[in-house]
């Protein structure tokens, strides 16, 4: 069994990698122990508001790397550890038989060299599917630089997988991480998309839960524009389910490094932009120019209506769902709602009230049936869609601060 | 006027049944957990069998078997309202002569759709908060304190995941007490002793909670509001373990 300082080191080292999703995989039980739930679960909350979905842990957190940005590079004095593929199986098992967990999210600093850190992740893996008999949700994050055949075994055997871009250009990553190569991030991420595609409709499904990646903002230049254009292509290009944003902290003083967390707010104005992307059909460059960073006052989507008053007022009895999400305040759901009830009879103000449906920013873009009870006053309008919390606490938007905001973006169902 | 029942669905099922006969309509249910204003009259319904029979299957005829199973979903919540949630929501679909379960501008629908969506969010947030201690003889026991009986709701799950493993599930609330053991599932409802157990894995487990928090981004109000307080009394990671 492990030891408690040992997990204690290893976990540690790993809290920062964003992902602990654990949706979007059906594997079923094949006899053995567990299985993936779609809609995912999380098991517990820790003091900071995330999920624990996944026992997230580090292979080892002994590194041959120096990224400037990471608190297991080379040259950080922080103890070390390194476990064995038995130990991980045994508290792997261990946990999710107690209902701890709902799998496995494993990852590792680069020990010796790629190749040798991928076959002690894929020995981990095999051995826990092979051995153990473990049908449970596997996250395995992949080493940049191992070879193409060890990444497609382990997509055979994993739910998901994922290679961390780390940084949103070239350049920022030959300056921070100048063993990591934009080219040994980028090529395993076509490939396994490749070969999920060409097995689609094979039985063994292969990443049924598909790739994600994760990417720092704040400790270089880049603006938001640049960043979510990145994604876009991601989720466009390279098909990817999800791309987590991790907000910068100082972990080190290097030089190169800016002084300064990034603030929590930026990492949720991006969590916003990127849910419009995904769900609610919006293009980057309807958001965002290329070299702009979202506003800090209004929420992306406020954002955007304000400078396109042509496209209102929409009626809340006649507009298509798609028109109906892009209403400040009004979310998918609330679309949802609001199309299945008015088949029943026009609806009114006090109807959706009654729905529980928050029309405080609403009430200035909608009308019912022609109605309309929201302000004509750009101030008025304007003031009403602010985000309270940035005024009260203006000095101090770093770390500490907006406690609301950071909301659901970093929880392990969606 | 108000209904005393039996606080089961064949209760609700023959107070529909007197309503409909008498023409008059209950302003509240109850099973006898209420204070009564001064003047309002309590009527007791004696649970008919057949009366209900006739009223569960008008629904039937009426209701997809997704919205009737929704009505007994409903009478697992833990809110008192909850009999009188559900005899108007089937009074108005009775009326309606058909499904709008998805009505929500009726005051009726959306009540009822919200106790439902509570009672399964509660199952769906045990599905994560159960946990298991492992005891000397290999079975493992999971008890906690739910607000809706949702131990059936969520058995199945267990049952998908654990498959060969034995374990019992202990609800101290409801007092329901569900096993499965050699593949075979058995649910009593009866007032049984806790186990206490202690279990290895539960100091691991805390080493764990522990060190994946990051202290910069400290927001216990955002935990709470994901894990809410009074669930915290069964989970390992949020006590002191011996």
């Amino acid at each position: 069994m492990i030891s408690a300082e040992k997990l204690q080191i290893l976990s540690d080292a790993a809290k920062f990698d964003v992902s602990c999703s654990s949706s979007g995989s059906n594997r079923k039980n094949m006899g053995g122990i567990g299985n993936a739930c779609q809609a995912g679960i999380c098991h517990s909350f820790t003091k900071d508001g995330r999920c624990i979905s996944l026992l997230k842990i580090l292979m080892t957190n002994t590194c041959i790397y120096d990224c400037a940005y990471c608190i297991n590079r080379r040259s950080n004095d922080v103890p070390r550890a390194i476990a064995t593929p038995t130990e991980i199986c045994e508290l792997t098992m261990g946990f999710y038989k107690r209902n701890y967990i709902e799998g496995l999210f494993l990852s590792s600093a680069v020990y010796k060299n790629p190749d040798y850190t991928m076959e002690l992740l894929l020995e981990t893996v095999l051995k826990l599917r092979k051995l153990y008999g473990f049908h449970g949700y596997i996250h395995l994050k992949g080493i940049p630089g191992a070879d193409s055949k060890l990444v497609m075994r382990a997509g055979e055997l994993v739910d998901r997988m994922s290679f961390n871009v780390e940084l949103p250009t070239e350049q920022s990553l030959r300056l921070l991480a100048p063993q990591k190569t934009k080219k040994n991030i980028i090529s395993p991420i076509g490939l396994l998309r490749d070969e999920k595609k060409e097995r689609l409709s094979f039985k063994n499904k292969f990443l049924p839960a598909g790739q994600t990646t994760q990417l720092i903002v704040g400790a270089s230049p880049e603006k938001d524009g640049q960043i979510l254009n990145l994604t876009q292509a991601l989720y466009g290009k390279f098909g990817l389910k999800r791309v987590y944003y991790s907000s910068f902290v100082p972990v080190s003083n290097s030089a190169l490094l800016p002084t300064q967390p990034a603030g929590l707010l930026r990492e949720h104005r991006l969590y916003q932009a990127d849910w419009l992307i995904r769900f609610y059909g919006f293009k980057v460059n309807e958001l965002i120019g290329e070299n702009e960073n979202l506003s800090t006052e209004y929420d992306p989507k406020c954002a955007w209506a304000l400078k396109h008053p042509e496209f209102f007022p929409i009626d809340i009895n006649t507009a298509p769902l798609e028109e109906l999400i892009r209403i400040p305040g009004i979310g998918v759901t609330s679309a949802y709602k609001i199309i299945s009830a008015r088949r029943y009879g026009r609806l009114s103000l006090e109807d959706i009230l009654k729905m529980k449906i928050s029309v405080k920013r609403a009430i200035h873009f909608i009308t019912f049936s022609g109605k309309f009870f929201g302000s004509m006053r750009e101030n008025t309008i304007s003031q009403s869609l602010k985000l309270n919390v940035v005024a009260e606490t203006a000095e101090q938007l770093s770390l500490f601060s907006t406690p609301q905001i950071s909301a659901s973006v970093l929880t392990g169902e969606l | 006027m108000i209904y005393l029942i039996d606080g089961t669905m064949d209760g609700i099922f023959t107070a529909v049944f007197n309503s409909y006969l008498t023409k008059k309509f209950p302003s509240a249910l109850t099973d006898g957990e209420i204070q009564l204003e001064i003047g309002e009259e309590l009527v007791e319904v004696t649970t008919d069998l057949d009366k209900a029979q006739r009223v569960f299957n008008k629904l039937y005829k009426i209701l997809p078997k997704r919205e009737t199973d929704r009505i007994f979903t409903a009478i697992k919540s833990g809110d008192f309202a909850k009999f009188t949630v559900i005899f108007n929501y089937i009074v108005k679909t009775i009326d309606a002569g058909k499904n709008i379960y998805d009505k929500l501008s009726d005051k009726d629908v959306f009540n009822f759709d919200r106790l439902v969506s509570r009672v399964l969010l509660e199952a769906h947030r045990f599905k994560g908060f159960i946990r298991f201690s492992q005891a000397e003889n290999g079975v493992y026991y999971a008890k906690y304190f739910p607000d809706s009986d949702i131990n059936t709701l969520i058995l199945p799950h267990f049952v998908n995941r654990f498959k060969s493993m034995p374990f019992i599930l202990h609800d101290l609330n409801h007092d329901v007490v569900s096993a499965h053991v050699d593949g075979m599932t058995k649910t009593v409802r009866e007032k049984v002793i806790p186990l206490d157990i202690k279990d290895d894995f539960a100091k691991l487990f805390k080493t764990y909670y522990d060190s994946i928090f990051i202290k910069e981004r400290a927001n216990e109000r955002l935990m709470n509001n994901y894990m809410p307080k009074r669930y915290h009394k069964y989970l390992p990671e949020k006590n002191e373990l011996l």
